[in-house]
């Protein structure tokens, strides 16, 4: 085969092949979701679909080369996909099908992923005769949403053979965002954009932890003032569900106060932050999609960052209120999040002192429901597949659930660090927190907590 | 200023049928999100060289409101 054009990597692409120097047989990023029907499938068209997602979606043609000793490239491989691996678990128990994809998705990725397919689909064949369709892809090249924009582009296709109409055009090669990136990332519009991001950087210590006042970073009833760094410790994941009525009842009353649905489990969760750790003064780590234009929502990608949303929001405010002032301090770090956050985190360091490592943060939170699964042909619900590792000692993430509306709330989190009674514990605040604020939305954020902890 | 910011839009939206106009609602009429309006401001900030209220932008549904808003900054 013709040797391929190499592309240099992204500025974000950088700093994990970094990563990947000192630690060759990272698991962190080894990113699964598992699609387990709720309808009839047509096996072969399935198959069939797959295998044209695959030529079409051109991010998941994407492989990794050392051009020499240091320098990491990214190139399109254009052949064949591997025929899609069909695994019979028809007579295994739930326990033996989770630790099966356990194990697939801890090591998916060999020969420290240089040369080698950054995706792979099983076809499960489950008890009494259900279907699940496994993919596992490294987050070297993508990130959770492209995950959802594969499920969502499989059921195009899949719709499309059904009805004997065109299939999706092909993905444009994602090489222009990277140039553009390495572009902005040396242009002077960058710095200007880089002292917005410093202005919402956290500098003082007011730290907080799902565990509360008893949580290993209080020492001596004292805040240590430090967050972890770590890249890669044992992880844990716990799903559960957010009910369909209340999603519905989020939505409606988001669009009411024209704010986000985010802000809506962005608030419980940094009110049981602070209500637990006794602050006001409350940081959250989000994940967020940089500049997500058109071009980028083409190819399927989006370069994320992580930014800091910190805020203080005293507990006699009304939901509401309380709903407002989150939402006016996320839209502003949203506006600023073209910068990087190594570098915010690295220039804060020298203009304001801050110590090496050092994070007021220990949760970290997403909010994916970004394709309608009511509106699919394939009916299915999506849960995530734990890859044993967690970089974070808490971090919940809110997908969809199914085609009914249920969400689901994906918790990952540390298991020496966050005991999972706390992770259910936090759950079972936030559902009853959401009920009766929506409900009784004037209430003060002081009643609800007393009602809801 | 309107067919600039009309620029900027089509960056993070697709043109709809018959195009936009100053009463198209980001929301309704566009399906953007909060995180597409809010990079779209990002933008327009950075290409009028100004800095937007954050509280106001909960006023603003349409494009000419966003326009008119613009417009009494400068």
């Amino acid at each position: 085969m013709q040797e391929p054009t190499y592309y240099p990597l992204s500025s974000i692409q950088e700093g994990l092949a970094f990563l990947f120097r000192f630690y060759p047989d990272l698991h962190i990023l080894n990113l699964a979701l598992r699609m387990d029907f709720d309808c009839e499938i047509d096996e072969e068209l399935l198959l069939k679909a797959i295998r044209e997602t695959e030529k079409r979606i051109t991010f998941l043609k994407i492989r990794l080369h050392m051009k020499d000793e240091q320098t990491m490239v990214q190139y399109a491989y254009e052949g064949e996909p591997d025929p899609t691996e069909i695994v019979d678990f028809s007579q295994s128990t739930e326990e033996e099908i989770s630790k099966a994809l356990f194990d697939w998705t801890y090591n998916a990725f060999p020969n420290s992923i240089l040369e080698v397919p950054l995706y792979n689909f099983r076809l499960l064949h489950l008890p009494e005769g259900k279907r699940s369709l496994y993919f596992c892809i490294e987050h070297f090249i993508v990130d959770g949403y492209s995950v959802l924009f594969v499920f969502d582009f499989l059921d195009r296709v899949y719709a499309a053979l059904e009805n004997g109409e065109e299939l999706p055009e092909p993905t444009p090669y994602p090489w222009k965002m990277v140039e553009d990136d390495l572009a902005f990332h040396d242009s002077e519009k960058y710095q200007t954009v880089l002292k917005k991001a410093e202005k919402d950087y956290a500098t003082e210590p007011h730290f907080t932890s799902i565990n509360g006042l008893g949580a290993p970073e209080f020492i001596e009833g004292k805040r240590y003032g430090k967050g972890l760094s770590l890249t890669q410790f044992d992880g844990s994941s716990l799903l559960r569900g957010i009910p369909a009525d209340l999603v519905s009842r989020i939505i409606d009353g988001a669009k009411e106060n024209n704010i986000s649905p985010s802000n809506y489990y962005l608030l419980a969760l940094r009110t049981y932050l602070g209500s637990v750790s006794g602050t006001d003064d409350v940081t959250v780590c989000l994940s967020v999609n940089r500049r997500f234009n058109q071009y980028e929502k083409s190819c399927g990608l989006d370069f994320a960052t992580l930014q800091f949303v910190r805020s203080i929001i005293p507990l006699d405010c009304s939901f509401t209120e309380a709903l407002l002032k989150l939402s006016d301090t996320q839209n502003d770090v949203l506006r600023h999040a073209r910068a990087r956050s190594v570098d915010v985190s690295v220039n804060a360091r020298e203009l304001y002192d801050v110590p090496a490592g050092c994070g007021y943060y220990t949760a970290q939170y997403s909010y994916l429901p970004l394709f309608d699964l009511s509106k699919k042909r394939l009916k299915y619900h999506p849960s995530y597949v734990s890859n044993g590792q967690s970089n974070q000692p808490f971090y919940l993430l809110v997908l969809p659930g199914d085609s009914e509306g249920n969400y689901c709330a994906t918790y990952v989190f540390s298991k020496a660090y966050t005991p999972v009674e706390n992770v259910e514990r936090y759950h079972a605040f936030m559902i009853r927190f959401l009920e009766k604020g929506v409900q009784n939305p004037d209430l003060s954020l002081q009643e609800l907590v007393a009602d809801s902890i | 200023m309107y067919e600039k910011i009309c620029e900027i839009l089509l960056n993070y939206v697709e043109e709809p049928e018959g195009g936009l106009t100053p009463e198209t609602k980001f929301v309704d009429d566009l399906a953007m999100t909060s995180l597409d309006i809010m990079t779209m401001i990002g933008d327009v900030e950075d290409e009028f060289d100004i800095e937007i209220e954050t509280a106001k932008l909960r006023e603003i549904y349409t494009i000419s409101e966003l326009v008119a808003y613009l417009s009494s900054l400068k």
